[in-house]
């Protein structure tokens, strides 16, 4: 009888808990479904009705022309160039430090992550500045050169598609570093120890069995380098554009210009139709991935190499790194940049005007700290609400909503403001003009980033401790956020610091939504140089974006120490 | 536990509906508060709260040209009359694409749009998307500069040269337009690009023009070390900082640049070349964008700042910033008395505008 009314007093607590839950879990899931929608899909289906609705009919013209035009094909062709550049360029540059980091007895190997990290801290546009400042005909190098040589004839110019591949590059390799650093770590040293034990070399060991151990992270991050390098436009823009090559985010910002949004439309279809395709390659691309399970890591004595590796570190940290940082440092305290590096020349009121006189950059400051913070943290939570319901749900609405969710992975930035411009513009949801605009659309930019930061975690947590928590009853929202949501910290933390310095430096979609009391500081790096003023105030601006960068970089990971966030910061 | 549902759910709403709710409700607030007196206080630190978004009482203009000149007119405008315009200041080609894109997009934002060059303005005004507004004291206009059958009304002039650094090119000067592209001097050469800068596309055509619409001029160009810039505020800095030897620009900038080298103590290496053919001359219209939901007292904001733009106050403004007045009472003397200059027949420009394009861009590929 006692026992009759218990079982009978727990069957109607679960069944009544599962009630609540069930309610809340569907309201929650609608509100995830419908922000997902309203954010990314309405701006989406915008940019295919402008590609074949005009005037209230259906036509397909805008299509012909553009399959039509020559110069598709030729900034198609100077797209695949540039993508197959950065990719042979970056991923053996971030795959080599990585490996010396990782896997060798290397000394420094703390420099190489700090030096790494700084690289990562640099905006591609700032690289592509102080690329200008080095290479052009003003420039330092041909200035040193000079001091050398003093007849010396310069005309190396630095705009070039391979300009653009080296600066990409430079800028996009510590993405292939932390990841294929956080996959060598994954190795256990059994395999590379059997490997000697069967009389095989090191050169061997470590091609045939470290390297293709880090495969799939090879594969994972060429995707995120290829989307970077084809959604790039602010190095395009400044080393490219200016000698009348073009590429797709190029191209499309041409026929921004030549008022035919028609041909922008399909273009930014085409554009997004190429990562969407390579994204599903590589996915489809079978491995097996490999777990440390007792932790132990063999390093490769560096022995009679080690003056060499030396030696190539520091060329390379003074190309990639120094040579960069001490040009745009010394150009920030020109009061004309092209001047002569001398007393009379030099001063402080570019950082004067942009700390203490600049209206518009210090708006600019705060308004990219606010909408970054703001969206990376909007994007974190619905990205936990996705993740949530793919984990422990996995019907078909969640998978659904998780690969909607990662659609803009595939969708260059460009493409996300124009998209939003249209969607935006009208009522009911008219933000065009405020920055709620910036705002949603860097959500929708930031949702599939962190998705790819958390997802791994997810998927290695076992479901049952939600059940049992389920079980005893425990609201949904606390099963999320007080159970789930510590598990996968670390990812979403991780997400949410790349998300905060991509608002720091996102030039495409500011640039084609803000208004004034919007500008972000990408706005302001892109613009500057355009209001009649030299490169000298472009170099202080950036001097000071890359100081705060470090800075914040550096606070926040003091402040969750200890979640390994390092490691995950561009899995 | 509903509680943080709520918070959660309040948070995200906020950020993706809320905020367009409060755009549509400020906008039917004011349009039904229009009769009712604002006490000036509140009124001021609701604006401070909210400075990023537009109030009803504030018009929206879109405007290119130096910043420091802008901030000058606005500061001037705003003087008697509180904070009634928001400028958004862009260059002359992004000026030209975002209206045409919120065209497209079904309304242009902008109230007032000053700056670029008639190219854009003659589209708008043919598909009657510019209000005619009355001007105030038209006789005071130089004839020149006077529109008969278009919406739009010039601002000011500029006078587009060859600029040079006297550092570097120290050979042959050339005379003119012609001569950058014909002559054998092996000038590395930098201009605004006519697809990116609306200025630049004004300047392309007027050569073009200059060229008996021959296309061969900028395949010339093109064969040797030659540059585009989204601008042309960067041409004379480009020229100035090293990078290039000479360029085609507005002279104005070239004022702008004197000034800041003098106000900095460092030397100026730029001088310009008056070309044999005449200084093309630009004309920088400005127009009100015709918009039956306005509000009356934008529109009298509107016209007002239409008005102010060609009154002796602001001219005298702009002027100090090397452009030259449309006035009668305000002396030219940006351009020497005996120098040539030719003006583009817009009206053909604009015709000609979808081929020059297609062959410019065949050209710079």
């Amino acid at each position: 009888m006692k026992n009759n009314l218990k079982n009978n007093t727990v069957k109607f607590l679960n069944k009544n808990s599962r009630k609540l839950s069930y309610s809340n879990s569907s309201l929650i899931f609608l509100f995830t479904a419908l922000v997902v929608l309203i954010i990314i899909v309405f701006p989406l289906v915008y940019i295919i009705k402008i590609s074949v609705i005009k005037d209230g009919r259906i036509f397909f013209d805008g299509y012909i022309e553009v399959f039509k035009d020559v110069k598709t094909y030729r900034a198609l062709k100077n797209t695949v160039i540039l993508v197959l550049g950065v990719l042979a360029m970056s991923v053996p540059i971030g795959t080599i430090l990585a490996f010396i980091r990782n896997k060798t007895d290397y000394k420094y190997n703390k420099a190489i992550d700090y030096f790494v990290f700084i690289n990562f801290c640099i905006p591609s546009y700032v690289l592509s500045v102080a690329w200008i400042e080095c290479i052009s005909r003003g420039g330092f190098l041909h200035r040193i050169l000079k001091m050398i040589l003093p007849t010396i004839k310069y005309d190396i110019s630095p705009y070039s598609l391979t300009a653009a591949i080296i600066v990409l590059s430079i800028h996009l390799y510590p993405l292939v570093y932390f990841a294929v650093g956080s996959g060598l770590k994954q190795i256990s040293d059994i395999l590379e120890k059997t490997s000697f034990l069967l009389g095989g070399s090191k050169r061997k060991t470590i091609l045939g069995i470290t390297i293709p151990l880090v495969y799939p992270t090879l594969i994972s991050i060429g995707f995120l380098v290829f989307t970077r390098t084809i959604a790039n436009f602010g190095v395009v823009s400044n080393l490219v554009l200016p000698i009348g090559t073009e590429v797709l985010t190029t191209r499309i910002f041409q026929a921004i210009s030549e008022l035919n949004l028609t041909v922008v439309a399909v273009l930014s279809i085409l554009l997004m139709v190429i990562s969407l395709a390579v994204f599903k390659i590589s996915k489809r691309v079978k491995y097996k991935e490999i777990e440390n399970t007792n932790n132990t890591i063999y390093y490769y004595a560096l022995g009679k190499y080690r003056i060499g590796v030396n030696i190539m570190l520091s060329i390379f940290f003074s190309i990639a790194l120094f040579i960069p940082l001490v040009t745009l440092l010394i150009s920030s305290f020109l009061k004309r940049w092209g001047l002569p590096i001398e007393m009379e020349y030099l001063t402080l009121n570019n950082y004067k005007y942009i700390l203490f006189e600049s209206e518009v950059t210090k708006r600019a400051f705060a308004n990219s700290i606010f909408f970054g913070i703001f969206s990376a943290t909007s994007a974190v939570i619905i990205t936990l609400f996705i993740l949530y319901f793919k984990k422990h749900n996995n019907r078909l609405k969640d998978k659904l909503l998780f690969s909607i969710s990662n659609l803009p992975l595939s969708m260059p930035n460009i493409v996300l403001a124009i998209g939003a411009t249209f969607a935006w513009i009208n009522p009911p949801f008219k933000l065009y003009g405020t920055k709620w605009i910036i705002i949603i659309t860097y959500i929708a930019l930031f949702i599939p980033i962190v998705l790819k930061h958390a997802s791994g975690l997810s998927s290695n947590i076992s479901l049952s401790i939600d059940d049992s928590a389920k079980t005893l009853g425990v609201p949904l929202i606390k099963r999320i956020f007080v159970l789930y949501m510590p598990q996968i910290f670390s990812g979403l933390l991780s997400g949410w610091i790349i998300c905060f310095l991509i608002s720091l430096r996102e030039i495409p979609i500011s640039l084609l939504l803000y208004r004034k009391g919007t500008e972000t500081i990408g706005v302001m790096l892109f613009m500057i140089q355009s209001n009649s003023y030299g490169l000298e105030t472009t170099s202080t601006l950036a001097v000071i974006v890359i100081i705060f960068s470090v800075i914040g970089n550096v606070l926040v990971k003091k402040i969750v120490k200890g979640n390994s966030v390092n490691e995950r910061i561009s899995d | 536990m509903k509680k943080i549902i709520i918070l959660v759910i309040a948070v995200l709403t906020l950020s993706l509906v809320g905020c367009a709710n409060n755009q549509l409700e400020s906008n039917q607030n004011a349009q039904t508060d229009q009769n009712v007196e604002v006490n000036q206080n509140v009124e001021t630190d609701q604006e401070d709260e909210e400075t990023t978004e537009p109030t009803d009482k504030r018009i929206t203009v879109y405007i290119s040209g130096p910043e420091n000149m802008i901030n000058k007119l606005e500061e001037e405008f705003e003087t008697d009359r509180g904070d009634v315009a928001d400028f958004l200041i862009m260059s002359c080609g992004q000026l030209r694409s975002k209206v045409w894109t919120e065209k497209e997009a079904g309304q242009i934002q902008a109230d007032v749009v000053f700056g670029s060059d008639p190219l854009i303005y003659n589209m708008l005004d043919d598909e009657g998307l510019l209000d005619s507004i009355d001007i105030k004291n038209s006789e005071m206009i130089a004839d020149e500069f006077k529109l008969e059958n278009h919406n739009y009304f010039f601002v000011n002039e500029r006078y587009v040269t060859l600029i040079y650094n006297k550092k570097n090119l120290t050979g042959e000067l050339p005379e003119s337009y012609k001569d950058l592209a014909y002559n054998d001097e092996n000038y590395s050469i930098v201009m605004a690009d006519a697809r990116q800068s609306s200025t630049g596309l004004g300047i392309a055509i007027s050569l073009y023009q200059l060229n008996d619409n021959d296309i061969e001029y900028f395949n010339k160009l093109s064969a040797k070390d030659f540059m585009l810039t989204k601008s042309n505020g960067q041409v004379p800095s480009l020229i100035m900082e090293g990078q290039y030897d000479i360029g085609v620009a507005p002279y104005d900038s070239l004022i702008r640049l004197r000034k800041k080298a003098k106000n900095d103590g460092y030397e100026m290496p730029l001088e310009a070349i008056w070309p044999e053919e005449g200084a093309i001359i630009i004309r920088r219209p400005i127009g009100v964008i015709k918009n039956a939901e306005r509000t009356d007292e934008k529109q009298k904001t509107s016209e007002e700042l239409v008005n102010f733009f060609i009154s002796k106050k602001a001219q005298l403004i702009t002027s100090k910033f090397g452009f030259a007045s449309v006035r009668k009472d305000i002396e030219n003397d940006f351009i020497p008395k005996d120098i040539k200059t030719c003006i583009i027949d817009w009206e053909k420009a604009t015709k000609d505008e979808k081929q020059f394009k297609e062959q410019y861009s065949e050209i710079f590929k």
